[in-house]
């Protein structure tokens, strides 16, 4: 089995309130997203269309930041998580280069430190967030789809596919429902059915990374 | 999240509540660990919201609960000086000497005029409707009714609440979008950020296009509703009127695709019309039909009446009259779509392939099964909002586009366009919510799910001269009052004998009216007069630092119990099948500091100025207009703390053994019962009509203001008081002033409310990677004429000298004609807070006139446009 999410963008609204979950669910400091939202338009006035599309790491299968760490803390698991392991990541960003998505962020000293409310101190919220999830200085980081999230579910015999304890943040988030995190393997799962039925497509197929990240337009 | 350090936890627990960072009041869920909340979800076992989504917004309130800038003690202003910037020297009191120092200005002011005294709310991050309805519960209480809500006093939707009222029962309208499949936005956000229902309407209008529903939207700006729709039509600003106009004119008379039995039973249609403009009526004073099965005229309520005529001439009393149809068909051909066209842009092609269009989904004669009952099947909708009735023309506008549901029978019924809970029959489910829409005066519905002190209900009052600054006894129709911060307003009131005095008090709460509600400068102007003001906010803003003499910490939403802003079934609650819900406001932590609740500070004023008899029978009285039992006593009786306040308005609700222990824990804060169809899809249950052909007391009310106001002097644009639906062109599409080619509008971004939503981190953060947010936009073409382009500063300067900087963004997606600014606009200025500045933007009401005339002259919205020119920064000398 492997996890997937796929996004309606005919729901999505664009409202920021996925990348601002994951901020939210993981203490990230200011100026770093392990998710976005990337509003564009195209077209010439009056054929213009506005397009939302909101991105977080593909959890690649064929992952070029796997490949070229050289210190093994990029990792993909069986689940097809691809995920970073601090402990040994030396902060070369080799990853942040490979990766065609931009989707990974280098936590620099300055930083892992900086507060919301600038030179005001951390608030009650960052300060215990530090605590609970710390981050470490100097290191790469980046969506796993919500890893510890998927595996304390997992052990609690929940299922991330369906049950907010267990499933990625930004899933629970959207006001619109236009996220679906599940197995892609399994072909009666209804992210399988969704790729199927409307037309999943992945971002920029010819980077040959096989994103288990897919998006369904009209 | 997994914590990392279990050994560190001492708590870990989720509590429910709903969020307070809107009018929408979304159900969530708060994550509290060791005493801190760290997480809010939307809440996924109700409808009242996203059924577990959040928006953007909301998640972050956690930023606003412990922004360290909030204020904490009550304080008050040690420099004299007052205005927009002034350092007010804040100066730490303690509650005692905040409420002496309170109570003893309102004795005074009370022992000489109470009218000097007046209110003015918004929805803010520590209370939606204690801002709007407690404030005035105290206010009035204490003798004045003058209390400038809607926004802070921004009239926001003036228009919608008297036709959404009238003919809706509601405080605005959308569609039903479980089984609506064609739905056009005229200037209005409904599942893209609106306020109203925020959460619940982007999840059932993604639900509803992810199923097939076809969304057009005429919009200046292809962001957010323009950005979702299939079909986004440019159109220019204050002229959505005569499109719908023009639409409605092909569905009459050239497509002929019209419920003529919803036309016949539901609305004043076939109301008999004199020459004079007035209804025929019997003897008891009531309209008149012709009953072409008896040949004779009939009132309204005859029980006899059988098949009514819609078409021909008949003579009652002597006179010819008409069917109020007939004169709608025949005024409504001048609006052909070449028409249309000239004036809003809309290629007439398209305005005929869209009414074509959507007639043809009306499916009219259709019906459809729910639950056991047959019902209308009428899968389309019309709805509008600010963007399109924020204008001069503002009922009008409001009016016609609302016809276009009534000509298809889409009202009420299964996929039209429906209201928020305009009939609710929670008594036999044991909760005292219990109304439904009455017919009263000429057969008209009367809204009895709302507030009753929204003078907009009908029937309306005969207009008199005022005694109130705020002049609503002139202005009867409207929603909301006469601004008070029209530019030179005391010239305005110096004409009139009985309002030879001036405000001496204000209170404001939530509301950063200063910059949100009106021209920045007269607000300024009108605030500075006033000798003594109290604020009631969480953080500080530009209105507590330039004019507040003491401000009172609130509490916020996440600090505090609330009772009132979990049960607005007129205003935010499911709509649809949807169940009731019933979710009232918790402490997630409990209030730091000295911060009180809104409530506690209104219920010890009540007390200490001796008018708490007065604030507990008003509260009463609200509780008891939609079924509540009202147990507040009037005399006696303290309801201090605001638990015991939450408890008692509980009660009310729900008998006198349900109080807050039985809510909260029993109930785990929640109440939810089943909706039966006939409460949702009224409209043909109940004996009431609509009044969408003609507007016959418009005749009245202009005979009456006329008299009141021509001999003072006072002009108004008296072609607007007129029965059938029109369009007129908006002040600023009038203006000839040479040079000034464009017209300036802002626009909502589902990430900010009012001016509040700067304060949170996340908010700001999210802001700066928009393309649209905060930034002037343009058409790239029109940015290239005037050699400008993407990038630079621009000056934008309307055609009464007021002028704004901001940063261009030249754009595709933009009507040529126009120029806007999305969010609020920002250019905050506020010192002691960490955030509002970061937002960039433009200060954009400093641009929006505001002056005597800017306004409806029916409902008295203000005119949200300008007409301006723009330039580079460097032609005004780099000021």
């Amino acid at each position: 089995m492997r996890w997937g999410m796929i996004i309606d963008l005919q729901k999505c609204t664009g409202c920021y309130a996925c990348q601002i979950a994951c901020k939210e669910e993981h203490f990230l400091p200011p100026d770093v997203f392990w998710g976005r939202v990337i509003i564009t338009l195209k077209g010439n006035y009056p054929a213009v269309r506005k397009y939302i599309l909101p991105v977080l790491c593909n959890n690649c299968e064929e992952a070029p930041c796997v490949e070229v760490c050289p210190s093994g803390a990029t990792q993909r698991r069986e689940d097809g998580i691809v995920w970073v392991d601090y402990d040994k990541c030396v902060g070369c960003r080799y990853c942040v280069m490979a990766c065609p998505y931009q989707n990974r962020s280098y936590i620099d000293d300055a930083t892992s430190k900086r507060e919301y409310f600038s030179g005001q101190g951390y608030t009650p919220q960052e300060e215990l967030g530090r605590e609970l999830y710390p981050l470490q200085k100097e290191t790469v980081t980046k969506c796993d789809f919500c890893r510890e999230r998927v595996d304390a579910g997992l052990e609690k015999g929940l299922n991330p596919a369906i049950d907010r304890e267990a499933r990625p943040a930004c899933v629970n988030a959207c006001p619109t429902h236009a996220r679906c995190f599940g197995d892609v393997d399994d072909p009666q799962s209804e992210i399988s059915q969704l790729e199927r039925s409307k037309k999943g497509f992945q971002l920029h197929p010819e980077f040959g990374t096989k994103p288990l990240v897919w998006y369904v337009d009209y | 999240m997994a914590p990392k350090k279990e050994k560190t936890l001492w708590e870990d627990k989720w509590i429910k509540t709903h969020c307070g960072g809107c009018y929408a009041a979304c159900h969530c869920r708060v994550r509290r660990v060791n005493g801190v909340a760290i997480k809010i979800e939307g809440e996924p076992d109700t409808y009242h919201g996203a059924r577990g989504g959040l928006c953007g917004k909301g998640i972050s309130e956690i930023q606003m609960l412990y922004d360290p800038n909030r204020f904490n003690y009550p304080l008050k202003r040690t420099n004299p000086e007052k205005g927009l910037g002034v350092d007010p020297g804040w100066k730490r009191i303690s509650w005692e000497e905040a409420y002496s120092e309170i109570t003893e200005k309102l004795i005074d002011v009370r022992k000489d005029n109470p009218l000097k005294i007046l209110g003015i709310g918004g929805p803010g991050h520590g209370a939606i409707l204690a801002y709007f309805q407690g404030m005035a519960a105290f206010i009035n209480g204490l003798g004045s009714p003058m209390t400038n809500m809607g926004g802070g006093g921004l009239q926001c939707g003036s228009g919608s609440h008297l036709t959404a009222g009238m003919n809706h029962c509601s405080w605005s309208v959308l569609p039903d979008f479980k089984y609506c499949n064609y739905a056009v936005y005229f200037g209005a956000t409904k599942g893209t950020g609106a306020g109203h229902s925020a959460g619940m309407t982007m999840r059932q209008a993604a639900d509803a296009r992810s199923r097939g529903m076809k969304m057009i939207a005429f919009d200046p700006i292809c962001n957010f509703p323009g950005g979702k729709a299939h079909e986004w039509i440019p159109i220019i600003p204050g002229t959505d009127g005569i499109v719908a106009l023009s639409m409605a004119n092909l569905l009459l008379n050239d497509f002929m695709i019209y419920d003529k039995e919803y036309l016949e039973k539901k609305t004043n249609a076939p109301y008999l019309v004199r020459p004079d403009g007035r209804y025929a009526r019997d003897d008891r004073e009531e309209p008149l039909l012709w009953d072409i099965e008896d040949n004779q005229p009939k009132a309204w309520d005859d029980t006899t009446l059988k098949t009514v005529a819609l078409e021909g001439s008949y003579e009652v009393n002597g006179v010819t009259c008409q069917p109020a149809f007939v004169l709608l068909k025949e005024h409504l051909k001048q609006y052909h779509p070449e028409k249309a066209e000239e004036i809003s842009s809309v290629p007439a092609d398209t305005i005929r392939r869209l009414a074509k269009e959507l007639g043809e989904a009306a499916c009219i004669g259709s019906t459809i099964d729910i639950e056991g009952i047959e019902l209308p099947y009428r899968p389309v909708a019309c709805i509008m909002f600010r963007g399109g009735e924020g204008h001069s023309n503002s009922f009008h506008t409001y009016v016609s586009v609302d016809l276009l549901n009534h000509i298809l029978g889409a009202c009420e019924v299964p996929g039209g366009a429906t209201g928020w809970g305009g009939a609710c029959h929670g008594k036999s489910e044991g909760v005292n919510m219990e109304y439904e829409p009455i017919a009263v005066t000429d057969g008209f519905l009367r809204a009895t799910s709302w507030p009753t002190v929204m003078p907009a209900i009908w029937p309306h009052d005969k207009p008199k001269a005022p005694f109130r600054l705020d002049m609503l006894e002139l202005f009867t129709a409207a929603a909301f009052p006469v601004s008070f911060f029209t530019k030179n307003i005391d010239e305005i009131w110096d004409k009139f004998p009985l309002l030879n005095y001036r405000p001496e008090v204000v209170f404001t709460a939530g509301t950063n009216c200063v910059l949100t509600a009106a021209n920045v400068d007269a607000t300024a102007e009108f605030l500075q007069k006033i000798p003594f003001h109290v604020d009631i906010n969480i953080f500080p803003s530009e209105t507590n630092e330039g004019f507040a003499d003491i401000v009172l910490p609130d509490t916020h939403w996440l600090e505090s119990y609330d009772a009132w802003d979990g049960e607005l079934f007129f205003f935010n609650s499911p709509t649809g099948m949807e169940d009731w819900t019933i979710r009232h406001r918790q402490p997630v932590i409990p209030p730091m500091y000295e911060r009180k609740n809104v409530f506690e500070m209104f219920e010890e004023l009540a007390q200490r100025t001796g008018t708490s008899r007065w604030f507990h029978a008003l509260l009463n009285w609200y509780l008891s207009t939609t079924g509540g039992e009202g147990t507040f006593k009037p005399e006696g009786d303290s309801f201090l703390p605001i638990e015991k306040f939450t408890d008692t308005w509980i009660k009310s609700r729900f008998g006198p053994d349900r109080g807050i222990d039985w809510f909260f824990n029993e109930q785990d804060s929640t109440v939810q019962w089943k909706k039966k169809p006939e409460e949702v899809y009224w409209r043909w249950f109940v004996p009431a009509r609509s009044t969408v052909c003609y507007h016959e007391y418009l005749i009245d009310q202009k005979e009456e203001t006329e008299k009141i106001l021509s001999p003072l002097e006072i002009p108004l644009d008296w072609e607007q008081y007129t029965p059938l639906p029109s369009y007129f062109l908006t002040v600023p599409l009038k203006s000839e002033v040479p040079g000034y080619d464009l017209i300036f509008i802002s626009t909502r971004d589902v990430l900010h409310t009012g001016t509040s939503s700067g304060y949170m981190p996340w908010v700001v953060e999210a802001s700066g990677m928009n393309p649209f947010t905060a930034k002037v936009a343009m058409n790239v073409r029109v940015a290239e004429q005037k050699g400008l382009k993407d990038g630079d500063t621009i000056w934008i300067e309307n055609d009464r000298g007021s002028k704004v900087k901001g940063l261009l963004r030249a754009i595709e997606g933009i009507h040529p004609k126009v120029v806007a600014i999305t969010g609020f606009g920002g250019g905050r200025f506020v010192k002691g807070a960490a955030t509002p500045g970061k937002l960039g933007g433009i200060l954009t009401n400093r641009i929006i006139p505001t002056e005597w005339g800017d306004f409806c002259p029916v409902c008295l919205n203000l005119e949200t446009s300008a007409k301006v020119r723009v330039f580079k920064d460097q032609d005004a000398g780099g000021k």
